[in-house]
This record gives structure tokens, C-alpha cells and sequence, in this order.
């Protein structure tokens, strides 16, 4: 037949490009999710963001601190609770996530992975958005409110940890910002001065100052020197680089102090010849017994941005007078964190041994009723004899009674110092130390950025330790 | 076949009223479908019992689909496609039915072309776009509250033309070829195609309307090959298109742009690429299944409810959809040819099966091919499914006249 050839040609020719069409489609069909779907500028990216239910987080107590809500558009984050927000961080479509959302954003995205029939049907074909899991925090809200109140507008930051268990009870960093607002406020954020995204408890690396003196008392008790061994003139003011001069925190009753009531008094001056009785390199010694060139880290937190390696250079660089006497007095280029300065004072608690740190308390995956707990972890640091915390929690309580503080009930037992730092042109004050009730024992460390009177410190301390107190017994 | 196409547009609606507020979806789109498809059929049954079965569900419900897309994500838009869809239906049906359609696109076929040509080069003097941009491309007339693309009645006069002429031809060239005349046969051959090949040109200079240009002339070459059966005759008309290819994109910035993009998209895929770079991250999330009906973001390309509802049916329906869709076309393809073979040696209505049949399988692969990279984007509509009513209404004609063709088979 006529043309019959042609029509059959034409039409194989038809049927070839028409598959052509539908291989192409199946080719970005399969390969499009993992190549072009994965680019920045894809748009369903967000949107599939902004669909997602992420988890809610609570306290230890039960708590709502954050959630998600539908609106019409989208699913916004909430973040009730203040006192909590440097904690909680931020979760922003636009500026990614921060502190505890970031640390467990995992957790609290979900995941669209198919395990099951049941999320083949609800994630691939009814398109569901998945769902995170809620996450329960160790951290109590309420004695979180009753840090920050206690701060009143100070910058600063306070860390609070169970010494047995390294959960942390409390974590506050000043100045925060409103996680709520945070797509609005941003620019202005980033340009804050108060540096409101600058996490100070964990990442705030500031010379530890008198705190130091601390770290003698133990580092005397490790080598053998009597606490009891007295100095003169102890209470002689002492030259530091840079015009800055440490005297007694507290006015010491005599010039003359064992090395005990030197570390009760704050005086730096005995604890210079203290280091001139040690061995040599005590400094190395002191770095590697409280872990100083490793920092302590909160797990998916921001770290410090630089480790405190100065420990070996410091002595290695030149060898002066007033670098050994820097360095003796926490005003060289050691630095610390006050979580770190916690995980110490927990050893101190805790018969030497400084637990790991962490703030997840359970996890309650989407769709289950009950909450299950991580493993805890058991790696520990031993910093001290167990002796030596003992001591060490003595002249603690001695210095807490010292300064005023309010007496510890019967079966509890309360130990803070006081101490001053300087790192560059700023002045901190330190409140640190533990309270012991029962089995339980609590280490923390509260951080001023500011020249702080001891007695407004001592009021920090006092509504703290009542917080916890109340909290434990 | 109706009633299959009808439970899968209702299916789909679902899935889209459910998406959003029940209230809110447009439900009389079921009624305007149900009002075409079902007395369509029982006209078609009544006046043409022995038309192809297959072709009038497939179309309609391809439309029924568009429409429902269109619901979506351009609502606006969908009473105005109801309209169109209801008069196409009419006109197809009055195609079918009506016993001269056939006799009258043949003996008239000079003043049909003519009143075509006249039209369409009215626009370059009075050519208005919808869109009321500046910098659109004119290839609209303007009947007050009606737009019409005269390119889009061109099919028709022209498939028309050159069904009838070239069989016309065929007469004499098996005369020449029993004569030995053989000398007779590239003028007779080569004149028609360079006339094409101009008005071809002169549709791509003028209204910067590429995707017509390209399908006007490749559906001319399918015919000639048709009533020659040389090769030569094909390959030739490819160069000329590549050659024509070539001297566009040097002279117009708009060939220039659908090439470059075509080429390298990802460079520019904020900029000048976003549309079909939307598209192929469209087809991605469809995956194989697709994200549901009433699902998916395909709001994110432009003017999706037009040129680009290939992609928004593959994200809502993923590959499967796609295959559905490429089948559709496949059958009428497959049955408009075997309507043409059934013909036998009335040559006229032959090459006016697979005219037509072309007309509508060549654009949407255009379009189809556009939307995946695999062609330079043309612009031209899916037919049966893109919104726009110049589109729907000649599609409709085209499918008419070739449910006649069916109907006279031999």
C-alpha cells in the first residue's frame, strides 16, 4: 500500500522520541533527589523545612520550653520560657539553629528515612511531614529562673552541674537574646555588643584569676606540702604585668596565713612561694591533672574557639618574673571556660573524679507515650586523690562561711570562694563551689563580667545554694 | 474508557479539595467536565458509531487533568479554561458530525489558508499578549474580552492545505514516475518546502514565535516525506532547520536565550534558567510516585498553568503520571496513524490523518522534550491540557476532523 512505509517509519520515529521523553523524566525522577533537589537555590528545600513538626523540649520537671506551632503558612518555632533561652538556642529556617536545637537537631527534625511500612505509607505516599522526637532536657527551668533573676542584667554566665552524674542543672549565658524574634533582630544580633550569640559558659575562654588559687591548694595537697605550712607577709599586694595589682579578696585577719586561710582569704602571695616549693614544671602538671589543654565540652554545643594550649607556652616563651607570676595567679595565657571551672569544682565533689557533662535527659520518639534515657557516658577525668577533694571541699565550706554565706541545714553541706580575673581590659568576678546533700552533690560555677562587690557576689551565691537546696532537700 | 477517565478526575479533584479547603475548590470543573464528556460521547455514539473509540476519552480526559492542575495552581484562570473547554467540545463535535467538514477543508483550501495567513499576519500590525507586558511577544488578536492566536488556526488551514496538495501531487507523481518525467519532481517537491521554510522564517522574524515556526515546518517535512518516501527529502529539511537554527540565534536575543539556557541552565538558575530549572527540580520531587494530588510546589514555576503543566502533573503524579500522560499521546499517535493506513489509497485523507495526527504528537513532544532540556524551550502548549483557549479550541477541530477521518475509514 501506498504510503504505508512512511506511516510505519513515522510512527516508530514517534513512539522513539515519545520513550526518549519518558526516560528522560525517569531520569530526573531518580537522580533528582540526590543532585538537583540538594541545591541551595531549590525553593521545596525550605518549604519542606518549614513543614516539618519538629520536637518540643521540656525540663527535667516536665516542662515546655519550646514547640512547634502551625500557623497558616508554616510551622513556627515557640520558645516559652526566658530564663531558658540561651539554652535552647534557636531554630530558624533562614539563619539555621543554635545551642540545644543545633546539638540535637537531629533529634528534633526526625527523619524522612522508610523503616516500615507504616512511614512508606505516611512518608511516601500520604506525604505526611515527618514528625521529630521530643527531647527532655536535664536542666531545671525553675532554678534557671532563679540564676538569671539573680543576675538581673549582668552579663555573665552560670553553669550547674550534678557532680556524680555530670547532668547539667543549670545553664545560663548573659546577654541572651528572644529566639522568637530572632529572623527580625538578627542583623542587629550580630552587631550586639553585649555579643548575645557568644555562648560565655561554654565558650567564653577567660583568665581564671584567683580561681587558680584553687588549683595550688590542690596541686600542694598532690605533692605533699602540709596545708597548715604558714607564710609571712602574707597578705603583701602583688605586681602583675600591666600595672594590675592582686591583693586579698577578703580582708585576712593577720599578715601572717598557713597556706589554708591564704586560699580561704584569697591572698595571692603565699601561693607564689607555694609554687617556688613545688616541683619544677608544675604548671605542665597542673594543665594535665585538671585537664586544661583539653578542654571540657558539652556534646553538639559550641566549643571554645581556641583550646587554652598556653599551658607549655607560656613557660616556654621567655621565663621572666612577672610571666611566672601571671601565670602562678591566673593572669598569664592560661585560660578557662566556666564549664570547665564546673567539671573541677564536680571533681572537688565528687571524690576527685570529674564526670562528662551532658544536658539530654530522654528522648520520646514520635507517636511513643514513654521517654526513654540515653546511656550515660562513663568516661571520666580523675583530677584528684579523693583526699585531696575532701580537703579541698574543707576549705571551700570554710571560705563560704567566711564570706557570710547562709548556713548550710543539717545534713548539707555548702563550700564557695570567691575570686577576680582580669582578661584584657575587662574585670570578672567568680562565685564557685558545691553543695552536698544526702548522696547528692552539686558543683557550679557563676561568672560576672564585671567588677562585681563580694557582697552582691555573696547574694548570687545565697539565692543559688537556697535554689538548690530547696530544689534537693 | 469514559467512565475510567471520569473516576480518575475525581480521584484527582479529591486529592486537590482535600489539599486545601473543601470549600474552596472549584467543583463546578467536575460539572463542566461531566458536560462535555458525557453528551459528547453519546453524540459521538449517535452520529458516529463507527468513529475510533479510543481517542475522544483519551483527549477528554487529558483535558479533565489539565483542568483540575489548572484549578490549583492558577485558579484564577479556570473558569475561562471551562468556557473554552465546553466550546472546543462543540466545535470538535460539529467536525465530527457535520458531513462536509472533510469536502469543504479540501475545495476551500486556498481561501481557509489565505483567511489564516491574513490573520496571522494581522498580528504583526494589531497582535496584543494577555500577559499586557511591554516586552511579550504579540501573537494575539484581540475580540474584546477574547484573545485568539491566529498561529494556533494556522494548524489546521495548513494540515488542511497540505493534506489536500500534496495529494494532489501524488496523482502527478505517479504520473511522472510512469512517464519517466522524473526531472518534474524536486520543483514540484522543493518549491512547497522552501515556501514553508519561508513562512516558517517569516513567523520566527516577525512574531518571535519560534515554537510555531519549528512545528509548522516539521510537520510539513513528515507529510512531504509521506507523499514522497525519500529520505533525502527529510534530511534535507533538518539541515534547513538547523541552518535557520544557526542564523537565529545569531540575530535574535530571545533564540539566543532559549539555546544558552537549554545548553547550560545551572549558571543562571535564579536569573533567565529559573523557569525550566524549576522545572527539572519539579520532576525530581515527583520522584517515581509523585507528591499526591494536591501536593507538590510546581507554584514555583512560572506560568506553570501554560507551558509548563507537563511539570506540575510529574510532581503531583511523579514518573507514573509522566508515563500515563506519554501514553496518551502514544495512543492517539498510534491510532491516528492506523486511522491514516486504513485510508489506503484515498490519498487526501491519508495525509490529513497523519497531518493531524503529527500536528498534535510533534507539539507535545516539543513541549514535553522543552520541559525536560532535552529540546530548546519553544513555547509552545500541551495540548489538550495547557490552559489557553486558541490551544484547546483547535486541538479539539483537529481532533474532530480526525474522528471524521475515522469514521470514513475505507
Amino acid at each position: 500500500m501506498r504510503g504505508a512505509r512512511e506511516i510505519q517509519r513515522i510512527s516508530i520515529g514517534v513512539l522513539i522520541l515519545l520513550a526518549a521523553v519518558a526516560i528522560s523524566a525517569a531520569y530526573w525522577a531518580i537522580i533528582g533527589p540526590d543532585t538537583i533537589l540538594q541545591r541551595d537555590d531549590n525553593p521545596r528545600q525550605f518549604e519542606a523545612l518549614a513543614r516539618i513538626q519538629r520536637g518540643s523540649i521540656y525540663d527535667i520537671d516536665g516542662q515546655l520550653l519550646v514547640e512547634s506551632r502551625a500557623t497558616d503558612a508554616t510551622i513556627v518555632r515557640r520558645y516559652h520560657l526566658p530564663s531558658t533561652y540561651s539554652l535552647v538556642g534557636y531554630y530558624s529556617l533562614r539563619y539555621g539553629a543554635g545551642m540545644a536545637e543545633a546539638a540535637f537537631h537531629d533529634l528534633l527534625h526526625g527523619s524522612d528515612e522508610v523503616r516500615s511500612l507504616d512511614d512508606f505509607i505516611s512518608l511516601k505516599l500520604l506525604k505526611v511531614p515527618q514528625t521529630g522526637a521530643d527531647i527532655q532536657l536535664t536542666v531545671s527551668a525553675r532554678l534557671q529562673d532563679r540564676v538569671v533573676s539573680a543576675f538581673a542584667d549582668r552579663a555573665g554566665a552560670a553553669v550547674v552541674m550534678d557532680a556524680h552524674t555530670g547532668a547539667i542543672l543549670a545553664l545560663v549565658s548573659q546577654p541572651e537574646y528572644d529566639p522568637n524574634s530572632l529572623d527580625d533582630d538578627w542583623d542587629e544580633l550580630i552587631s550586639a555588643t553585649g555579643e548575645p550569640f557568644f555562648h560565655r559558659a561554654l565558650q567564653g575562654q577567660y583568665q581564671p584569676g584567683s580561681t587558680m588559687l584553687m588549683l595550688w591548694l590542690a596541686e600542694a595537697l598532690r605533692a605533699g606540702v602540709g596545708l597548715g605550712r604558714s607564710f609571712d607577709n602574707a597578705d603583701t599586694p602583688v605586681a602583675l604585668d600591666g600595672d594590675i595589682r592582686v591583693s586579698c579578696v577578703l580582708e585576712p585577719p593577720g599578715q601572717k596565713l598557713s597556706i589554708f586561710d591564704a586560699y580561704i582569704f584569697a591572698c595571692p602571695a603565699p601561693f607564689l612561694e607555694l609554687r617556688s616549693l613545688l616541683l619544677a614544671g608544675t604548671l605542665d602538671a597542673l594543665g594535665r591533672s585538671f585537664a586544661l589543654t583539653d578542654p571540657v565540652v558539652l556534646s553538639g554545643f559550641p566549643a571554645p574557639e581556641e583550646h587554652p594550649s598556653g599551658v607549655e607556652a607560656a613557660e616556654g616563651v621567655g621565663n621572666s618574673n612577672l610571666r611566672m607570676i601571671g601565670e602562678t595567679l591566673g593572669q598569664g595565657r592560661l585560660t578557662i571556660t566556666p564549664l570547665h571551672l564546673t567539671a573541677i569544682l564536680a571533681a572537688v565533689a565528687n571524690a576527685g573524679s570529674a564526670p562528662t557533662p551532658y544536658v539530654l535527659a530522654a528522648v520520646r520518639e514520635p507517636g511513643d507515650q514513654g521517654w526513654i534515657s540515653p546511656a550515660p557516658s562513663d568516661k571520666r577525668r580523675e583530677m584528684m586523690s579523693a583526699a585531696a577533694a575532701r580537703d579541698l571541699r574543707q576549705a571551700l565550706a570554710r571560705a563560704w562561711t567566711t564570706l557570710g554565706g547562709e548556713l548550710a541545714p543539717d545534713g548539707t553541706n555548702v563550700g564557695a570562694q570567691i575570686a577576680r580575673s582580669q582578661s584584657g581590659e575587662s574585670r570578672q568576678s567568680w562565685l564557685y563551689g558545691f553543695v552536698e546533700s544526702g548522696d547528692d552533690a552539686i558543683a557550679f560555677v557563676v561568672l560576672v563580667e564585671d567588677d562585681v562587690e563580694s557582697a552582691d557576689l555573696l547574694a548570687i551565691g545565697n539565692e543559688l545554694v537556697n535554689a538548690l537546696l530547696g530544689r534537693r532537700i | 474508557m469514559l467512565a475510567l477517565a471520569g473516576i480518575c478526575l475525581l480521584a484527582s479533584s479529591a486529592g486537590v479539595a482535600l489539599s486545601r479547603d473543601l470549600p474552596s475548590f472549584d467543583w463546578t470543573l467536575i460539572a463542566t467536565w461531566l458536560l462535555c464528556a458525557v453528551p459528547g460521547g453519546l453524540i459521538l455514539d449517535r452520529y458516529l458509531p463507527e468513529r475510533d473509540p479510543v481517542l475522544f476519552p483519551a483527549v477528554i480526559f487529558m483535558s479533565g487533568w489539565g483542568l483540575v492542575t489548572i484549578e490549583r495552581l492558577a485558579s484564577a484562570f479556570t473558569d475561562r479554561q471551562e468556557i473554552w473547554l465546553i466550546v472546543s467540545v462543540v466545535a470538535m463535535l460539529l467536525a465530527a458530525v457535520f458531513p462536509h467538514a472533510l469536502r469543504w477543508l479540501r475545495r476551500y483550501r486556498y481561501l481557509l489558508l489565505a483567511m489564516a495567513l491574513g490573520l496571522l499576519l494581522a498580528t504583526i500590525f494589531l497582535g496584543s499578549n494577555p500577559s499586557g507586558l511591554a516586552a511579550a511577544p504579540r501573537l494575539w488578536l484581540r475580540f474584546g474580552p477574547l484573545y485568539l492566536q491566529p498561529s494556533e488556526l494556522m494548524k489546521i488551514m495548513l494540515v488542511g492545505f497540505l493534506a489536500s496538495y500534496l495529494a494532489e501531487q501524488s496523482t502527478w507523481t505517479r504520473i511522472a514516475k510512469f512517464t519517466g518525467e522524473r526531472a518534474y519532481q524536486p520543483v514540484r517537491l522543493l518549491g512547497p518546502m522552501l515556501l514553508m521554510w519561508s513562512l516558517s522564517i517569516v513567523i520566527l522574524v516577525w512574531q518571535r514565535d519560534l515554537g510555531a515556526a519549528m512545528l509548522f515546518f516539521i510537520v510539513f517535512l513528515l507529510l512531504l516525506y509521506l507523499r514522497s518516501g525519500d529520505w533525502k527529502t527529510l534530511a534535507g529539511g533538518v539541515l534547513l532547520i538547523v541552518l535557520a537554527g544557526l542564523v537565529a540565534y545569531q540575530l535574535f536575543d530571545v533564540v539566543r536565550l532559549r539555546v544558552d539556557i537549554w545548553l547550560d541552565p545551572w549558571p543562571e538558575a535564579d536569573g533567565r534558567a529559573y523557569q525550566i530549572v524549576q522545572s527539572l527540580m519539579a520532576f525530581g520531587a515527583g520522584g517515581i510516585f509523585g507528591a499526591g494530588a494536591g501536593m507538590g510546589s510546581a507554584y514555583f514555576i512560572p506560568v506553570v498553568h501554560s507551558d509548563f503543566v507537563f511539570a506540575a502533573l510529574a510532581e503531583e503524579w511523579g514518573l507514573l503520571g509522566v508515563i500515563t500522560l506519554v501514553s496518551c499521546y502514544s495512543l492517539i499517535s498510534l491510532r491516528g496513524l492506523s486511522i491514516a493506513l486504513a485510508h489506503g489509497k484515498r490519498d487526501y485523507y491519508k495525509t490529513l490523518a497523519v497531518g493531524i495526527t503529527m500536528m498534535l504528537t510533534v507539539q507535545a513532544i516539543m513541549i514535553m522534550a522543552g520541559v525536560l532540556k532535552l529540546l530548546p524551550l519553544t513555547g509552545v502548549t500541551l495540548p489538550f491540557v495547557s490552559y489557553g483557549g486558541s490551544s484547546l479550541l483547535v486541538s479539539y477541530l483537529m481532533m474532530g476532523v480526525l474522528l471524521r477521518l475515522s469514521a470514513e475509514k475505507a
